[in-house]
């Protein structure tokens, strides 16, 4: 009798146990989303230069709402994405900061796409770089963040000013799930404050 | 190994190449800061293999931005500037400043079991030359290097010589880009 109830509870530990390795591993295995950022808005000031803003998503080799991987190291082979929920392009996203930034500093910004009726004095191209947050099967996660911005004179095509920020974050991970939304937030907020801090500084120049 | 760390690997470069001050040529002084957010001022890299996540860092006392001056300037003068690190004066006013902020620089191991390890490295640089006394702009530019190789590193030493190809080659992009706008 005894022995039986050893057995059943062995048995029923060892279905509990491969339930929790497929869940891990199929977690692994699919792409996992990260809730984009809340973007800040601002009104377009009445009177200040016009500035065309144009984001260029520089990264290779992944989709515009990719923003990182999980990698795995033990068995072998690339595991999955980490994604933009909306799959809206992370650089739209950073668009919408910087022409909002622009706004606050007394910039009539706009997004180049939507800039056709009025010609901008300043055309401000920001390019992404690196953005990207990685997960592997040890128990740290990695973010960076690397992006320029260039201002030139439309009229001429002169450069006015050129500068980047980069941004790197680490943080232990905790569980499976959840703490891909805690580092990506951590990432961008932080690439965010940098742009806000020095991204009208090349408009000066 | 995992919930150990952190780990730290200390890579060892060769020494800065001696190069004499040429007799002739542009005066150039140069100034390298790290602006890197998040990083110590020696760290390199990330190295990732099974369960270890680690770091590389330059060994010994040298910052990355220390190291990176001595190079460009050891570049520069074997390019025919009389090229020398920041802060030696007196400078004359027709001098020329090349003043160079390092915003990235990340050689990444991502090295899975039965696979050639995939090395990546990028940098970033922000660079600006100007005439010491009038400030006036000779050159300005954002810099960017990025490679992705397959190295198959299988001790320290090729992983110091794998990381060491990738910065010298970020460096030589900055110097022949600075040499292309501002002639010795």
């Amino acid at each position: 009798m005894e022995c039986h109830r050893a057995v059943t509870i062995v048995a029923l530990l060892s279905l509990l146990n491969s339930g929790c390795v497929a869940l891990a591993y199929t977690e692994w295995h699919s792409t996992s989303f990260v809730t984009p950022p809340t973007s800040v808005s601002a009104d377009l000031p009445a009177i200040g230069k016009t500035v065309s803003v144009r984001v260029e998503d520089m990264r290779t080799g992944v989709a515009g709402y990719e923003i990182g991987s999980k990698l795995t190291t033990t068995w072998g082979f690339e595991a999955s994405t980490i994604d933009l929920k909306d799959k809206s392009p992370l650089a739209n996203h950073i668009a919408q900061d910087v022409v909002a930034t622009l706004r606050q500093r007394g910039y009539r910004s706009v997004p180049m796409a939507k800039s056709a009726g009025e010609p901008a004095e300043v055309v401000l191209t920001v390019r992404v770089h690196v953005f990207t947050l990685v997960v592997s099967e040890g128990d740290r996660m990695d973010g960076e963040a690397l992006v320029s911005f260039e201002a030139t004179d439309p009229a001429t095509g002169r450069r006015l000013g050129v500068d980047a920020v980069g941004v790197r974050v680490s943080t232990m991970k905790a569980f499976l799930g959840g703490e891909y939304q805690e580092l990506f937030d951590l990432l961008y907020k932080r690439l965010r404050d940098l742009l806000r801090e020095k991204v009208f500084l090349v408009l000066q120049e | 190994m995992a919930g150990c760390g952190p780990f730290t690997f200390p890579l060892t470069f060769s020494p800065t190449a001696t190069v004499e001050l040429p007799t002739s040529g542009r005066v150039v002084w140069v100034t390298v800061s790290d602006e890197r957010l998040g990083n110590s001022a020696t760290w390199l890299g990330v190295v990732r293999t099974g369960d270890l996540v680690g770091d590389y860092v330059l060994q010994g006392s040298d910052s990355v931005a220390l190291r990176m001056t001595r190079d460009v300037v050891a570049a520069l003068r074997s390019k025919g500037y009389r090229a020398s690190e920041s802060g030696a004066p007196p400078r004359q006013p027709e001098d020329t400043l090349l003043q160079i902020r390092i915003v990235h620089l990340a050689a990444t191991v991502h090295a899975a079991a039965f696979q050639t390890p995939k090395w990546q490295w990028s940098s970033g640089f922000v660079c600006r030359s100007t005439i010491e006394t009038s400030r006036e702009p000779l050159w300005a530019d954002f810099v960017y290097t990025s490679e992705t190789q397959s190295i198959s590193a299988s001790s320290r030493k090729k992983e110091q010589e794998a990381v060491e190809a990738f910065y010298r080659g970020a460096v030589s992009d900055v110097v022949r880009h600075f040499a292309a706008a501002v002639p010795p």
